[in-house]
């Protein structure tokens, strides 16, 4: 019987399976790889960064405004969300506003503002954020034609959200979400629930992230 | 094969505790390989995962987030960009090392990097759905398809320090509070360290399968080896057996050849076959070859032997001539054996056998001679006799004329006095007395007889010269038509003297056609025949003092004529039946025959006139051969055998 023991240590056939190596040297590649890494972690926390810039903080009025159209609920308190119909980041908010009123469904009349600005049309309310506010168990939808509303309550940036008392007052002013379009537990909403179950007495306020709804501002 | 934690031992393949280092090495070289080839794969598969999550990016923000407002005026929104951009940042890199490095550490751990940040992205641009989270636990599970849990590491720490950075600087986008506890992030991090477990274990046991596999791969390649070495032995071993038996059977006289009976084509023959003929073997191999080599009037029995042997499957024998180059006729003799079990070809042996013909010609002239010699004394005797009462005759004829030649004179006398005149009376006493002397009345009586004895005599003499000259038929190239009958009754005259004190002939000689035949050389198997028929009945009349008989008949069957020559003799042995007609073969006394006579009998009638001949025999009744030849000269061949 032959020695087959040589034959066997040779090294395998080359094949697709084996490396083929390139011309660039491994240090190069390690020094590319460490640019390149950094370069989209600067990247991850600028946008990190963009997200957490809150838009203008709107100034509701202290009690409810008598001369609104909106719906007041004189037993419960009344949540208005102001939205922009073709804000992408206003999904964000009501997720939020979904969230918020699946446990406290019975303790708030919530009502979504969708601004019409003037010379709109109809494709401004076929929007995916109006069918998602519509499909909020309680919700009501309201067509703000003109930004009267909007302006009358003093907000300036898609998915700020006021709450009025019973009585009348102010409870809480400001988003709920945590950044731009970004759903999750953030303060905003945490304290907007607080208020709502009694957890805390002053005025709330949060940072409100979102599409900017006055065409005169130059903030978003 | 011991099995050792799920690995096999390798090292110990014969359970003897001889460590196998070749065999363990092998099985981590193939380890290696295959690890190498399933990392390389995996280079792809995130290749193309990575083109597809960027795809992906970039459509989900063109449909769900294309554009930021501020009021009425839309703007690009910003995810539109980082999808492009940060999503070619993240893939192209992991695409491009996919090709250039595939199978390297550098690679998956790139994969590894981007494609934790893959998750963070998409989780930004699905608006922090908690949906997209399980995007990390899929690509950690996607991770370990490398097998390498090295990867998950990197992975893991990735995510873990994401949500370290981010839980220091900026807690409530992780955690959604402002103030979490510092080991929050331990918290995010122990559901990915606990899959890592899982994945891990998995990755290992994966390992392990491989090893295993490897292991075996490594036992099978050495026993393919072995298989192998032992096959190229005893390939090699053949082959020197094959040489050998082609050495043994291409280096003598005899031609090793096959043959396609369809066509008539060799598919094998012999180098010594170059030499026969004086053409290489390639012209052997030509379509038409044989039967454009075979002398005429061999082919169609030489094919039909062939044809025979292919038929009966049984071994046959065929002797013909072949043409050479450089013209002239080589006689060959071949062995023809049948296709075997496998295979529709004929094969066999050729051998020059034009020497032994020559020898048997010349051996066969020599019997020739040998029996012109032995009847020679017989054939003097059978012409002494007619010669004898010729010459008796003859002298009495010469004394008779010189008796009578006084008697003319006398006439003479008598006719020229009778023209003179009147006659004397003295000369006509003179006249009778003459007369009376010479015996005129014996003489008219006598002479006619002595003349008609010099007739018969010269006659029978003449018989037997033309007869000889018949019988000793030049040899001829070709065939020609002869009557048999006359044949026969010329061989009997020859052979007169070697039957006539032992035995009477009998003929009944029918009607039949002239038959196409080298007759010197039927003549020569006649006598052979009856030579034997005498001495047979030789024998028997030695002790029973009575004269035997030899009949010898002829008749036509359809296109062949049957001779049948009988003798009352002693009848051949049944124990020498198949011998009889085996050359040098004989029963007779030393110096009366050289055992050639049958032999060339069959030879003759068999192979040169493609008849048969048997014999039927009893001991102590006789012996009768059948001689059986085709009226055209070109019958079916048939064996000479016993009836």
């Amino acid at each position: 019987m032959a020695d087959t023991s040589t034959p066997m240590l040779s090294p395998p056939e080359e094949s697709d399976s084996t490396p083929r190596r390139c011309a660039i040297s491994d240090s190069v590649l390690v020094a590319a790889l460490a640019l390149w890494l950094l370069v989209v972690l600067g990247a991850m926390i600028w946008l990190n960064y963009y997200k957490a810039i809150p838009g203008p903080g709107g100034q509701a009025p202290p009690r409810w405004p008598v001369e609104s159209r909106l719906h007041r609920a004189r037993s419960l308190p009344t949540l208005i969300l102001f939205a922009h119909p073709k804000c992408p980041c206003t999904q964000a908010s009501l997720s939020e506003l979904r969230v918020v009123l699946s446990s406290l469904r019975d303790k708030v009349a919530p009502e979504v503002v969708f601004l019409l600005p003037n010379g709109t049309g109809n494709d401004w309310r076929r929007t995916a954020a109006w069918r998602t506010a519509e499909s909020i168990p309680g919700v009501h939808a309201f067509a703000d034609a003109g930004g009267v509303e909007t302006a009358r309550f003093g907000a300036q940036v898609s998915g700020q959200v006021v709450l009025y008392g019973a009585d009348g007052w102010l409870l809480f002013q400001g988003g709920i979400t945590g950044s731009r379009g970004h759903e999750g537990a953030n303060p905003g909403r945490s304290r907007l629930m607080a208020r709502l179950t009694g957890g805390a007495s002053n005025t709330e306020t949060s940072l409100v992230y979102g599409c900017g709804l006055d065409d005169v501002s130059k903030r978003r | 094969m011991r099995w050792r934690h799920g690995r096999p031992a390798v090292d110990d393949p014969k359970g003897k505790g001889e460590p196998d280092p070749s065999l363990a090495l092998r099985s981590d070289v193939l380890f290696r390989a295959q690890l190498r080839s399933v990392h390389a794969g995996r280079d792809r598969v995130f290749a193309w995962l990575m083109a597809a999550q960027w795809v992906f990016a970039i459509g989900l923000a063109v449909l769900c987030s294309p554009q930021a407002w501020q009021g009425k005026a839309p703007s690009p929104h910003v995810h539109v960009y980082f999808a492009f951009f940060l999503g070619a940042a993240l893939s192209l890199p992991v695409i491009l090392l996919a090709f250039i490095r595939p199978g390297s550490a550098i690679t998956r751990h790139t994969a590894a990097v981007s494609q934790m940040l893959w998750s963070a992205l998409l989780i930004h641009l699905t608006g922090g759905r908690i949906e997209t989270h399980f995007h990390v636990f899929g690509s950690l599970a996607f991770l370990a398809f490398y097998r390498d849990w090295k990867v998950l590491l990197t992975a893991t720490v990735v995510a873990a320090s994401d949500h370290l950075v981010r839980g220091l600087v900026w807690p409530e986008s992780v955690y959604g509070i402002t103030n979490p506890e510092w080991w929050r992030f331990l918290e995010h991090a122990f559901w990915v360290l606990f899959e890592d477990i899982v994945l891990v274990m998995g990755v290992l046991d994966n390992l392990r399968e491989m090893r295993t596999i490897s292991s075996r791969e490594a036992e099978m390649e050495q026993l393919h080896s072995r298989v192998e070495s032992a096959v190229v032995e005893r390939t090699r071993e053949l082959e020197a057996s094959r040489e050998q038996y082609r050495g043994l059977l291409e280096t003598t006289r005899t031609i090793p050849w096959q043959m396609d009976p369809q066509t008539w084509r060799f598919t094998y023959i012999g180098p010594q076959a170059a030499s026969v003929l004086g053409c290489p073997t390639e012209s052997w191999a030509a379509p038409g070859f044989f039967e454009e080599r075979l002398h005429e009037d061999d082919r169609e029995g030489t094919l039909e032997r062939y044809r025979q042997v292919l038929a009966e499957g049984t071994h046959g024998e065929a002797t013909f001539r072949l043409r050479r180059d450089e013209g002239g006729w080589v006689w060959v003799r071949s062995m023809i054996s049948p296709p075997g079990e496998r295979g529709s070809a004929i094969r066999g042996i050729m051998l020059d056998v034009t020497e032994q013909r020559l020898l048997e010609l010349e051996l066969r002239q020599a019997q020739k001679l040998e029996s012109v010699g032995r009847l020679a004394s017989g054939i003097a005797h059978e012409i002494n006799t007619p010669i004898q009462f010729v010459s008796d005759s003859v002298h009495f004829l010469d004394e008779a004329f010189s008796e009578t030649f006084p008697l003319f004179a006398k006439y003479r006398e008598l006719r020229v006095a009778a023209v003179a005149g009147p006659v004397s009376p003295r000369l006509l006493a003179e006249v009778e007395t003459v007369e009376t002397n010479a015996d005129i009345p014996y003489l008219m009586e006598s002479v006619p007889k002595a003349l008609d004895r010099v007739v018969d005599g010269i006659g029978r003499v003449a018989t037997i010269v033309r007869s000889m000259k018949e019988f000793a038929h030049p040899d001829q190239r070709e065939k020609v038509d002869a009557d048999l009958n006359s044949a026969l009754s010329n061989t009997l005259t020859i052979a007169r003297n070697e039957y006539k004190y032992v035995a009477d002939v009998e003929t009944d000689f029918g009607e039949i056609p002239k038959v196409r035949c080298y007759l010197g050389e039927l003549n020569q198997a006649f006598l052979n025949i009856i030579v034997n028929a005498a001495h047979a009945i030789g024998d028997v009349a030695k002790e029973s003092g009575q004269k035997g008989l030899i009949k010898i008949s002829t008749r036509r069957h359809g296109d062949q004529v049957r001779i049948t020559i009988a003798d009352t003799g002693g009848g051949i042995p049944e124990a020498i039946h198949g011998k009889v007609f085996d050359p040098f073969f004989t029963t007779k006394e030393v110096g009366k025959g050289t055992g050639q006579g049958l032999a060339i009998v069959r030879s003759v009638i068999t192979e040169k006139h493609h008849g048969s001949v048997v014999f039927e025999s009893k001991s102590g009744e006789g012996t009768t051969f059948v001689i059986t030849l085709p009226i055209d000269g070109d019958a079916k061949p048939v064996a000479a055998k016993a009836a």
